[in-house]
């Protein structure tokens, strides 16, 4: 179930950026807005990019390597192209348009990967301190040992 | 807190028995260091065996189909499964970080982040062991500290 819960969480981060980046594009002037129905296909895109990605982070299952990335970003352009471009008729399969898909696909990409580095961060901070604390703990019991000693 | 000790030449096993109105935090801790010390893995190295105490193991591996005990400078062949090791040590300092790896926490010297919302813990002996990002929360626990999701 926990890891279910990270697969969903990182489709919501995921349909954030894009709802963000499409809200700001919008209120530029530079792209339109889209429709309720579509908001509702970008969703079901970002769950079958997560989906995708559960059964790759299997296979990949050891260190962290090159090809695993390459594979989760082919993740994140198979469902958008097959889904997007050739079932719900997104947009049209023409060298500006897959340029522009493929670039948006690329930013929310790593917008989720810096989260979850920034995430990342923030857990090994608090497990460092836990660990210095535990340390200073045991070196302060050494010291009062030793005092005890020598009296 | 009062501590008895009863030393007899009839005693065969060492039984220690804690008595408490309610197990707080600093009980939970020294229960946990107990079981740390009291707990030993069989362990085989060029044919013969050891018991290695649990406050010795830096972490276990399962490599093909087989477990790999690790101390600060040894490697011994251990008979129990991975799966077999958590249930046995679950209530102790050891905590699983991969499917392939379990990690004695106590042996943690620091954390540093990784791509991917992996962990990369660096031990006491200068080894470094990898947490996979879903099992970060079960680390976290062992410090004490709430884990997120995954």
């Amino acid at each position: 179930m926990k890891r279910a819960g990270y697969y969903l969480l990182t489709a919501c981060v995921s349909f954030t950026v894009l709802v963000l980046f499409y809200s700001c594009m919008s209120l530029a002037g530079l792209l339109l807005m889209p429709d309720a129905l579509v908001m509702l296909q970008f969703f079901a895109v970002v769950c079958a990019i997560s989906l995708l990605l559960f059964f790759v982070d299997r296979f990949f299952s050891g260190r962290l390597t090159f090809p695993w990335m390459l594979a989760q970003i082919a993740c994140a352009i198979v469902p958008v192209f097959g889904l997007g471009g050739l079932v719900f008729g997104w947009f049209p399969f023409s060298l500006q348009a897959v340029a522009m898909v493929g670039g948006i696909v690329l930013l929310v990409y790593f917008a989720v990967a810096g989260i979850n580095t920034l995430l990342s961060r923030l857990d090994a901070r608090d497990i460092n301190a836990a660990i210095r604390k535990k340390k200073n703990k045991k070196d302060g019991k050494k010291e009062t040992g030793d005092a005890t000693e020598h009296d | 807190m009062r501590l008895n000790i009863e030393q007899s030449p009839n005693n065969t096993e060492v039984e220690i028995i804690i008595r408490c109105g309610q197990i707080d935090d600093r009980l939970e801790a020294l229960i946990q260091q107990i079981r740390l010390y009291a707990f030993s893995v069989q362990g085989k190295l060029e044919g013969r065996s050891y018991a290695i105490p649990l406050h010795k193991i830096c972490y276990f591996e399962s490599v093909d189909d087989k477990t790999y005990l690790y101390t600060s400078n040894s490697v011994y062949d251990c008979e129990y499964r991975l799966y077999e090791l958590e249930n046995k040590l679950g209530g102790t300092s050891l905590c699983r970080v991969s499917k392939a790896v379990l990690l004695n926490t106590t042996k943690v010297d620091s954390v540093r982040p990784m791509l991917g919302g992996r962990l990369e813990a660096l031990l006491e002996n200068g080894e470094k062991v990898l947490i996979n990002r879903h099992y970060v929360a079960g680390f976290k626990a062992k410090f004490g500290l709430e884990g997120g999701l995954g």
